[in-house]
């Protein structure tokens, strides 16, 4: 690890004295202090994984600022958490995704589904009703209820703002007609229970003796009991029809004696099931194989087309008898200056089928108009064309570069012997400029890979490949494929599409691996 | 030169190939321009508008607009047409008297109100083989009255306003008389484009000025400080930096959703959260500091180091200002990749006032209604002052996108 540029580091130089350092654990500890205080709530609301995560963070933060054995850290911890924090963490979290059923049939955790099922009343048969009488406490709201048959009447011992998100129980305590807490209580407007229904959905009332009564109608509550109760074996028992209704860790759902399924499923683990599918099932396997043929064919074809284009445009304004060079080059970089999410629009104005200037000169010249929705191939010319002309420029610019470190007497010793242009192109200059271009070709064809923003404001992937389930477009590149199933769509498959996700990771690492060994990453080492 | 001859055909040669090319690219800019100067959202109509308004601009700058359509009614056959122009109830008859009694559609801010009347004699298909001089109506209060001349028809908006048009003979061709008027309208601008602007520029600069805070330091321990695993750490963050966000979407949805249950300001559909988001993407920047901080000779460090500087002051009161090109062009980059990006966006903010250019921009073209017009007016006048700081930093850029990162 020898580094000649290195500077004689002596930790000691970099102590502070006296009240700066003192300043600096003060606000160290402060950050530390807060995040540990978030620790805490991520743990006390049932996430142990956030909280361990944050703890790490917390604890590696404190250590590197307090501590001058650390002092290099300093300046890469940030940058360094930030990466791991969205980056890797969610790459992690992808790949883990993949091995679940998480969608939206399966949402929340098994606990979360079982909780769910366990706080499902029923009105009983034999319970009472009671009408609900709803107050102005100020801002606040006063609950009480008169029982339909004897008329007796409670009143909630204390006001609520109805504000509330989540369940809230409140005691009642039995009250004559014209109570004295009531007296100086407006009754509530008439539309009061309506527009606080869901409020009033969410609070349960303690009768004194014990009875627990929740909302039945608009203006009613009733004595209630959970419908579901809790066997040994972790079965559930329906209360009022005496079915039982059991958990299958395998689907993800609460089944009943017919295994019949019930809503809401719950997240497993499925192991490679989701892998299986992509690769056995034929509505997926099919579309998944031609996405990826056409992605690679999309990206390989982008790369060669955006270079020849760049390099050929670079040459010319390149060579000294061209006036106006730099103007040229201004103009040339312009599709680059332009934000893609607006000069991709233009062409998908251009390319309108019925109203376009494409369709419309191609219409007067040959007398076709190419549809640009529908059909596959001519929506993936479309997308070639549109690509190569966003992404020349960047190709135009790297070779600009490239092509003026070229030392000029190779041309000149050319052009003695007789050399012509294109010679001097194929002999001298491809060769001179392609190697040190390599790293970034091949940066360009990973970007592409995952072009996703192209694809998706261009044709949203359409049209959609016929015989694909669940729905996958012809023009999809792996990552729309991906986004399609997490986003669009009915089902909204997060699972599957983490898997798809994996599989781009995978192909995404090949490419990573094949730039290290042509980039040669060299740090530390002065050019010359 | 011995072949000028072959010589000069090849530099017009050139020169041809370059400015063919340059039509391609410049085409759909220019066609963007017009689209947003044509009337309505028409895709179909000649690059210089045939029928040019301001509309869509007004809109863009969130300012209401008040325009007028043309309208007609036949007049043969009939003793008199009634119909309303937006200015109030017009009652024309055969032989060209009408009446106008002020009955505004609108309220008194969008004042005043403009319309016109006038002969127009059409052929079989509807073409209109020629017209009379329109006399121009404008609505206003009264107190304005002073304020037009006498060659409009001015109309208090409560009075009332009587006149004739001449109505001449039928001219060869002309199958039809009818009455043109303008049918007078406000349109509201439907988006914040103003907002979007504000906030794209909000999100862009403060994640590019953040971006290079981190990239700088971060650079700077790997450039010049000793410290154990730089190497594979660095050989990781290459590979990172080929994993673009788009592909863990749903992994930063979802732990957004879970962050923001514990700190407010990662909560989704915040600007903070997305800034955050975006500082994912260090890696490749840090590159491009590495790479300028190892063409600078460390001996002026050195001698620093020895004079007693700490490594901080060393890389704040030498290193930095040696390096304010690359500064410039990490910015800028940075600036520019963040006001494009379009997918963490478009996941992360839901509200239309919040969201950033990229994402709003989409909301004038969906499925159902294609608002051309309005999108180009919002794209020209965001995209100018992004393409124009780019075209001036264009120098650095060169310079910048070759030599940052890595070397073949």
């Amino acid at each position: 690890m020898a580094n000649p540029n290195a500077i004689p580091m002596v930790p000691q130089s970099a102590a502070q004295g006296g009240w700066k350092l003192w300043l600096q654990r003060g606000i160290v500890s402060a950050i530390s202090l807060f995040f540990m205080y978030i620790v805490l709530v991520m743990y006390s609301q049932g996430e142990p994984l956030f909280a361990v995560v944050t703890l790490l963070f917390t604890t590696a933060f404190a250590y590197i600022f307090l501590f001058d054995r650390a002092y290099v850290w300093r300046y890469v911890f940030s940058g360094l958490a930030g990466m791991m924090l969205f980056i890797i963490f969610p790459i992690l979290y992808t790949l883990g995704i993949g091995f679940t059923n998480y969608s939206n049939l399966h949402l929340i955790s098994f606990e979360q589904a079982q909780s769910y099922f366990l706080n499902q009343t029923y009105a009983a048969e034999d319970g009472a009703n009671y009408d609900l009488v709803l107050y102005e406490d100020g801002a606040e709201y006063r609950i009480t209820v008169e029982n339909e048959d004897t008329g007796d009447t409670y009143v909630a011992t204390q006001s609520v703002p109805m504000t509330h998100t989540e369940q809230i129980t409140l005691a009642l305590e039995a009250s004559g007609p014209l109570d004295s807490t009531l007296a100086n209580l407006q009754p509530a407007p008439r539309n009061a229970a309506i527009l606080l229904r869901s409020e009033l959905d969410r609070v349960m009332l303690v009768l004194p003796d014990g009875t627990e009564l929740m909302k039945s109608r608009l203006t009613q509550f009733s004595t209630t009991y959970p419908l579901y109760e809790l066997a040994d074996n972790g079965n559930l028992i329906n209360q009022q029809a005496g079915s039982v209704i059991s958990p299958n860790f395998e689907a993800g759902y609460f089944e009943d004696e017919n295994g019949q399924r019930l809503n809401p499923g719950f997240t497993v683990n499925v192991g490679f099931d989701n892998i299986k599918r992509v690769l056995t099932d034929k509505g997926m396997f099919d579309p998944f194989v031609q996405i990826f043929t056409w992605t690679m064919l999309f990206s390989a074809f982008t790369v060669v087309a955006t270079f020849i284009i760049g390099v050929t445009l670079a040459s010319l304004v390149q060579w000294e008898p061209i006036r106006g060079r730099a103007l040229y080059q201004l103009l040339l970089i312009l599709p680059y200056a332009l934000p893609s999410f607006i000069s991709i629009m233009i062409f998908k104005a251009l390319f309108n089928q019925n109203f376009g200037e494409i369709n419309f000169i191609l219409k007067s010249l040959f007398g076709i108009a190419p549809n640009w929705n529908s059909n596959p191939n001519t929506t993936r010319a479309m997308i070639l064309f549109v690509n190569t002309w966003l992404g020349y420029p960047y190709m135009f610019i790297l070779c600009l570069g490239m092509l003026q470190s070229i030392p000029k007497d190779l041309y000149e010793a050319s052009g003695l012997e007789g050399s012509g242009m294109f010679n001097n192109f194929f002999r001298i200059t491809l060769p001179l400029i392609l190697k040190p271009l390599l790293p970034l070709l091949i940066a360009s064809f990973a970007f592409n890979f995952n072009n996703f923003v192209l694809i998706e404001l261009l044709t949203k992937g359409g049209p959609i490949i016929i015989g694909s389930n669940p729905q996958a477009g012809e023009t999809d590149l792996l990552v729309n494929y991906a986004y399609r199933l997490a986003f669009r769509g009915d089902t909204q498959d997060f699972a599957l599409a983490s898997t798809i996700s994996t599989f781009i990771f995978m192909i995404v690492a090949v490419i990573a691996f094949l730039y290290l060994r042509v980039a040669k990453v060299e740090v530390g080492v002065k050019k010359h | 030169m011995i072949k000028t001859r072959e010589h000069k055909a090849r530099v017009i040669g050139a020169h041809l190939v370059l400015i063919v090319f340059l039509a391609f690219v410049i085409y759909p800019l220019a066609y963007l321009v017009s689209v947003s100067f044509r009337t309505g959202h028409t895709l179909v109509d000649t690059i210089i508008p045939s029928n040019p308004t301001l509309e869509h601009w007004y809109l863009a700058f969130e300012q209401p607009y008040v325009g007028m359509n043309p309208q007609k009614k036949d007049l043969d056959g009939v003793d008199a047409v009634t119909f309303n122009n937006a200015l109030g109830d017009v009652t024309f008859s055969a032989d060209g008297r009408w009446t106008l009694t002020a009955n505004p559609r609108v309220e008194a801010e969008y004042f005043p109100l403009r319309s016109y009347l006038s002969i127009g004699f059409l052929d079989r298909v509807g073409r209109v083989v020629s017209s009379t001089e329109p006399v121009h109506l404008v609505l206003d209060t009264a107190d304005r009255a002073d304020r037009y001349s006498d060659d409009v028809v001015f109309i208090a908006a409560d009075g009332q306003a009587s006149g004739q048009l001449i109505i001449p003979d039928t001219p060869a061709g002309a199958e039809r008389t009818t009455v043109q008027y303008g049918n007078a309208y406000v349109s509201k601008p439907t988006f914040p484009v103003l907002s979007w602007l504000m906030n794209t520029i909000k999100v862009a600069g403060i994640s590019a000025m953040l971006i290079l805070l981190l990239s700088t330091t971060s650079a700077y321990a790997f450039g010049r400080l000793p410290f154990k695993g730089k190497g594979p750490m660095l050989k990781s963050l290459l590979v990172i930096q080929m994993f673009p966000n788009t592909l863990f979407l749903v992994a930063l949805y979802l732990l957004f959703d879970k962050l923001g249950g514990f700190v407010d300001f990662l909560a989704l559909n915040t600007h903070s959260a997305l800034i955050i988001g975006y500082m994912g993407g260090l890696a490749l920047n840090i590159f491009m500091v590495i790479g300028y901080f190892d063409t600078i000779d460390p001996a002026m460090e050195e001698s620093a180091a020895i004079d007693g500087a700490t490594p901080f002051q060393t890389f704040y009161k030498i290193l930095l200002p040696l390096s304010v090109p690359i500064l410039a062009v990490v910015f800028i980059l940075a600036f520019i990749g963040f006001v494009n990006e379009f997918p963490l966006a478009s996941v992360i903010i839901s509200d239309l006032d919040k969201m950033t250019l990229a994402v709003g921009a989409q909301q004038y073209i969906q499925d159902q209604s294609q608002l051309w017009g309005d999108f180009a007016a919002a794209a020209v006048l965001s995209g100018v002052p992004i393409t124009i700081v780019f075209l001036i930093a264009q120098r650095f850029l060169v310079g910048g996108l070759t030599s940052g990162g890595v070397k073949g």
